[in-house]
């Protein structure tokens, strides 16, 4: 009996909290005892609840497992356990020495209540195309790793992401860890998102770069953005085309253009296709303009 | 169940726990710890936040489970031994606290920052304070407050914020936070939902889900058999008037024809829980016949419109509302410029953070009989029998509530008693009644205390929402500026029941031409019904949306003579000796232009303090700014012809330990705009006892008199006089004792420092109110105060017994690539008569101008084709403390003669001009004129890029503003 209202989600759900990783896989590894992984909630419950998606009949709780909550250095990569919080991605010195622009990201997900529940897993799986996260991963080149049973597996980040709310991520596999390069010595990040103004509208848009100009030459320059496609993507065509450009007005103007040009948003009675194809080009122009500003210092 | 072991505020706690509670709930109705508040249930508002382990959590959607072996700190734990936190202390000091409900989850959430930077050692800037509060919501206050007080209890040395006022007299005058701000501080201040009943049953609505339909049968066996349902009632279960209505009764308690709108009341169920309550409801079938819906007040208009009440003769007219002033085509013969604009704005939700909650207590009820005891010392002494039906609930308006509840029951309002307890905010939202009807008669039926508690959702489908407006105005200036008419034609949302179309609607005509001297106006109002959620009262009561097309209009006409802005509502402003376009002559108190001026020079203060000289709008980076500036008015009081009165009853009596005490009763609403404080000062001032020594009963209706609605910016104005002529004829007894005692006259007497004084002798007041007892002489008054007589619209004379007048100038941000628009600055000069309490006072300043930077740029109600789209919290974004600007705020004093102590109305003037400026600003800005709220950011920097001069949106999606019929509804209007 319950005198108050009450949690749909934990009334018929069956919730494992193993405390290991591998007696976390054991249990994906049945479909018997597999359930949905569910680390801080942030999205899954509030969805359950407001019954947006069903309720699953178990869950695994990943949050806690030791081996999902480091943040170390490896090398030139820095090595982020699935479990770790937003606060712990933004409150690292480790990710805001080496990858600025994911410890920015995470600053900006929620108030204090949702980035200490909220992990960078979560955010990765939860596959939106407005995912906070997945640009700042996505400039980085670097690799996800997912574990079953059966062994490990590496799977690009440009490659994760297959579809809205999709991502390659088999039944009884779980995000281990992200494998990230570092920010090298005179490259730089930018990370920049348009807060929902609109009532009726949750469309931001929201990217991230990461760079080199030299001698008045983009040598290098990684973009990625989110919303602004089913999943959150890359600007490949846009980078090969930079790279080797000189840094100038043309090249600004080109890069603006050709970077509308590259998306194809859905447009909804919420958010128009054209506002964000526009504001796209701005923001690829202004991350340019940043690397510039900075890299001539 | 779970075996739950935690720490709550360093106490050792076990039980067991089904898996399916929620932290909050464990804390609220396991423990009883009901100082944590559920806004939402969706982890979007953040006030129920609490700390697990030392950080933040949104305890409404946390599992308790996982909370096990944790050390979870609320906000009962922060005080010691009597002793605040410093940010409890900051809180009280700062104003911070207006209606309470949101302020135990800002200072836990605020408490994980500081701890946060006491590890670091790091100072806390606002900047901090911004990204850590950013999901915790308060609408009262308007977050300056907020942040100011958790600076200083940073250590910081940050004073409250106070405008420039007037000296004090004794309490009146002076800064002093309200007398309810501790409890609301500590966790003990009770909201409906706090209470709980020995015996309690809980009560859910069926809803209708349909926008319109006729009832073909409801069935409600099923459901009234499912083990654990008490009662489920529907429309034949009314025994008394089947509707209610705060003016015109077509608001059914339970629906039985027809269905008007998706929140219609279908069937009622009480059961022993919530979840039964909630299984029950699915169980009762309700066939339907749909009907075709009107959802747009134009087309409710349209001769082939469905037809929303089949029993009116009007069609869907709710009400057309007419103003006449001089001739307006002589008006527009002799102009020399002519603007005429069509705006359009949206519904808006007051989001009040309490979601409406009623408990109804059967008659004779005893708490024995449950296994529970009568105790006197119990909150509001609730746990005692109960001789009459008893409704606990958060309301503006305790007496309407009685008067419609004893009518749908059958008996007389005097068998009814409704104790309005604290309310979480209200803002119009909270006066036609929700379930108050609902758990009386369920009550009555089971004979046990029944508990109705609205669901997010469930409040954001039901309540009456602020009127979306399609005003064409048109306006006609002389050269030199002077304005000639004014005519104007406005259709008005009303959605599918009356409840205050009439009144919102007339003051939006009223307020039609602008605080301005108009020669010749003539205004049109047309309020519809339509199939939508019905709107009704909301801060601001149609002036809001009628003062962004007066102002709009009003910067388009001074563009087109080439006439600074400020200038042309300067030569306009209404002044003593002024008509308004109701024909009132203002006879004193209207301070406009003082606030013009004080506007002005603030504006070029803030250039010419960095060395610069004034401008309007200027570039900086990918930015452009402006400056943008806009007026308003608004009405004290109900006016047009209403009585309007409060009662107000007080006593004085000498308590042994605590001295000389006195208490002030009247059943008017404190939603968290500082009524108490009002009172207090009022009853401190004529009695010359502290203001701490006055206590404040508000809403009881045995025991208070009645202080009418609580709406129209009215309360300080008829319960503050009440209150003040109460204690002031109780001055008048004891300075009489006193004087037959120091054998003088009482006219020598004169009270000050709580002594009367005469020559050489004095009497204390404590000693005063000794003689008076043994005299057998009155300590106790209650006085009914009537505002001067009004005259109703159309009559001519004075249809209001004052207005505030008020002005504010916007400095915003507009970034040109992605049309994204900031609000740096806000600048506020408001004639309030007399400051009785420049911080509660500040409060609503700050707070009205947050709330209409929400109505500006991000709040929009969505309903399509009467299916509301805004359905949780988080489809509905209102200001956080992210988009605070920074307040400047001014006060002016042009006394009102009958307001107690000069004073007018606050409420809702500073909600008034804050939109209009915003658009004037983007327009100084951009070069874009915004035709409709709120500013769509798309559709804005598509405007930018097309160079567009005008632009604006239709309701719902990016379709055009439409074009108003060219004719006047096909329909017969009444002369």
């Amino acid at each position: 009996m319950n005198p108050v209202s009450t949690l749909k989600t934990f009334e018929d759900i069956d919730c494992e909290f193993p405390k290991s990783l591998q007696s976390a896989l054991e249990l994906m590894a049945d479909e018997k005892t597999r359930g949905q992984p569910l680390a801080g909630g942030t999205d899954l419950m509030v969805q359950w609840e407001s019954g947006v998606i069903p309720i699953p009949d178990r869950a695994i709780s990943v949050k806690n497992i030791p081996e999902l909550r480091e943040i170390r250095e490896n090398g030139s990569n820095v090595i982020i356990g699935g479990s770790v919080t937003h606060m712990e991605l933004r409150q690292s010195p480790i990710v805001r020495r080496w990858l600025p622009s994911l410890a920015e990201a995470a600053a900006t997900i929620g108030g204090f209540q949702i980035q200490i529940m909220g992990t960078i897993a979560g955010n990765v799986a939860n596959a939106s195309p407005a995912a906070d996260l997945a640009p700042s991963l996505l400039i980085t080149d670097g690799t996800v790793l997912l574990a079953s049973v059966e062994g490990e597996r590496e799977v690009k980040l440009t490659e994760l992401w297959t579809g809205y709310r999709k991502i390659d991520r088999r039944p009884e596999e779980l995000i281990v860890s992200f494998n990230l390069p570092k920010l090298l010595d005179d490259y730089f990040e930018s990370w920049r998102k348009l807060g929902p103004r609109k009532a009726q509208a949750i469309s931001k848009v929201m990217g991230s770069s990461r760079g080199r100009i030299s001698n008045g030459v983009v040598e290098s320059f990684k973009v990625a953005l989110g919303s602004v496609a089913p999943t959150a993507i890359r600007f490949f065509e846009l980078e090969q085309w930079i790279t080797g450009k000189p840094y100038s007005k043309e090249t600004l103007q080109e890069a603006e253009q050709r970077s509308a040009a590259l998306i194809n948003p859905i447009s909804d009675i919420r958010s128009t296709a054209e506002y964000r194809k526009w504001v796209s080009g701005k923001l690829v122009r202004c991350f340019l303009e940043n690397l510039a500003g900075r890299s001539n210092k | 169940m779970s075996h739950l072991r935690l720490t709550v505020n360093g106490e050792p706690v076990e039980l067991d726990v089904p898996e399916s509670r929620y932290l909050a709930e464990v804390l609220r109705h396991d423990l009883g710890l009901t100082g944590t508040k559920i806004g939402c249930n969706e982890a979007e508002c953040g006030i129920c936040t609490v700390l697990v382990n030392g950080y933040p959590v949104d305890s409404c959607i946390y599992p308790a489970f996982k909370a096990q072996g944790a050390t979870v700190e609320t906000i009962e734990g922060l005080s010691k031994d009597g002793e605040l936190h410093p940010l409890q202390q900051a809180f009280h000091e700062h104003g911070a606290t207006q209606c309470g409900f949101c302020t135990p989850g800002l200072i836990m959430t605020g408490k994980a920052l500081l701890d946060d930077k006491l590890k670091t050692g790091e100072t806390v800037t606002e900047k901090d304070i911004k990204i850590a509060l950013k999901d915790t919501y308060c609408r009262c206050t308007g977050y300056q407050s907020v942040i100011n007080a958790i600076l200083q209890a940073s250590g910081q040395d940050v004073k409250p914020y106070l405008p420039k006022t007037r000296d004090p007299y004794v309490s009146v005058g002076r800064a002093a936070p309200s007398p309810d701000s501790i409890k609301k501080l500590t966790g003990s201040a009770m909201y409906t939902d706090d209470f709980v009943f020995p015996g309690m049953l809980y009560a859910r609505t069926k809803r209708a889900n349909i926008a319109h339909a006729r009832i073909k049968s409801i069935d409600t066996e099923k459901a009234g058999s499912l083990p654990g349902v008490y009662a489920v009632l529907t429309h034949r279960d009314v025994p008394g008037r089947k509707t209610h209505g705060l003016v015109t009764m077509d608001w059914p308690v339970l629906c039985s024809d027809k269905v008007r709108y998706a929140g219609d009341a279908v069937a009622v169920v009480a059961a022993e829980d919530a979840d039964t309550a909630a299984a029950a409801l699915e169980m009762i079938d309700v066939e339907y016949e749909e009907l075709p819906v009107v959802s747009d007040p134009i087309e409710a208009a349209g001769p082939d419109a469905p037809i929303v009440h089949e029993e009116r003769p009007d069609g869907n007219l709710l009400k057309h509302i007419k103003v006449r002033k001089g001739s307006v085509e002589d008006g527009f013969a002799g102009s020399d410029v002519v603007v005429e604009r069509t705006y359009r704005t949206p519904m808006t939700e007051q989001m009040f953070l309490e979601p409406e909650c009623s408990i109804g207590v059967p008659k004779g009820y005893n708490p024995m009989e449950f296994g529970g005891k009568v105790d006197p010392e119990s909150d509001r002494g609730v746990m005692h029998v109960h001789r009459k039906t008893t409704i606990y609930c958060g309301t503006q308006i305790p007496y309407l509530d009685r008067d419609q509840t004893a009518a749908s029951l059958g008996v007389k309002e005097e068998d009814i008693r409704i104790v309005a307890t604290l309310m979480g905010g209200g803002f119009g939202g909270k006066e036609d009644v929700a379930a108050q009807i609902h758990v009386a008669l369920l009550a009555e039926r089971t004979g046990r205390p029944v508990k109705m508690l609205y669901t997010r959702a469930e409040s954001m489908l039901f309540h009456p929402k602020r009127h979306a407006t399609i005003i064409r105005i048109k306006t006609g200036a002389k050269k030199n500026g002077q304005l000639t008419a004014v005519e104007a034609e406005l259709y008005g949302d009303g959605g599918a029941y009356a409840s205050l179309s009439e009144k919102v609607m007339t003051r939006a005509t009223t307020h039609a031409s602008g605080p301005y001297d108009v020669p010749n106006v003539r205004v049109d109002c047309y309020a519809m019904y339509t199939n939508n959620t019905p709107c009704g009262a909301f801060r601001g009561f149609g002036v809001t949306q009628s003062c962004f097309a007066v102002e709009s209009n009003m910067d388009i006409v001074a563009g087109e003579l080439g006439m600074d802005p400020v200038e042309l509502r300067r030569i306009n402003a209404l002044d003593v000796g002024g008509v308004t376009c109701t024909g009132q002559v203002l006879r004193e108190s209207a301070g406009l232009k003082e606030c013009i001026d004080l506007l002005e020079k603030e504006m070029r203060a803030h250039h010419e303090d960095i060395g610069e000289a004034f401008r309007w709008s200027w570039k900086d980076g990918g930015s452009r700014y402006a400056w943008g500036v806009a007026v308003g008015y608004k009405n004290t009081g109900l006016g047009g012809g209403a009585p309007d009165k409060a009662g107000a009853e007080v006593e004085i009596w000498n308590d042994s330990h605590l001295g000389t005490l006195a208490e002030v009763r009247t059943s008017s609403a404190e939603m968290g705009q500082g009524l108490p404080a009002v009172l207090a000062a009022c009853v401190s001032e004529e009695l010359g006892i502290p203001c701490a020594n006055v206590r404040v009963l508000l809403g009881d209706t045995d025991y208070c008199p009645d202080g009418g609605p609580t709406t129209a910016s009215r309360q300080t104005y008829v319960s503050g006089n009440a209150a003040r002529i109460a204690a002031g004829q109780i001055r008048v007894i004891l300075a009489g004792i006193v004087a037959e005692k120091l054998g003088c006259s009482p006219g020598d007497l004169e009270l000050r420092d709580g002594n009367f004084h005469a020559g050489g002798v004095s009497a204390s007041i404590a000693e005063a109110v000794e003689w008076a007892k043994s005299r057998g002489r009155p300590t106790k008054m209650m006085y009914e105060y009537w505002a001067p007589k009004t005259q109703p619209l159309g009559t001519g004379g004075d249809m209001h017994v004052a207005f505030g007048f008020g002005g504010q100038a916007v400095l915003v941000e507009v970034v040109e690539d992605t049309g994204e628009v900031g609000v740096l600055k806000v600048i506020g000069a408001h004639d309030v008569g007399r400051a009785i309490n420049p911080l509660t006072l500040e409060g609503q300043i700050d707070g009205g101008i947050v709330m209409c930077l929400g109505n500006t740029l991000t709040e929009h109600y969505v309903v399509e084709d009467g299916k509301p789209w805004s359905t949780v919290m988080a489809r509905y974004k209102m200001p956080s403390i992210k988009h605070t600007p920074k307040i400047i705020s001014h006060i002016v004093e042009h006394e009102t003669r009958d307001g107690p102590y000069g004073a007018k109305g606050i409420g809702e003037l500073s909600s008034i001009p804050t939109s209009p400026a915003i658009t004037n600003a983007i327009r100084n800005a951009v070069g874009v004129r915004w035709m409709s709220l709120p500013v769509d950011q798309d559709a804005l920097l598509r405007a930018m890029k097309a160079g567009d001069s005008e632009a604006g949106i239709g309701w719902g999606d990016n379709a055009a503003v439409p074009e108003l019929p060219k004719r006047p509804p096909s329909y017969s209007v009444p002369a």
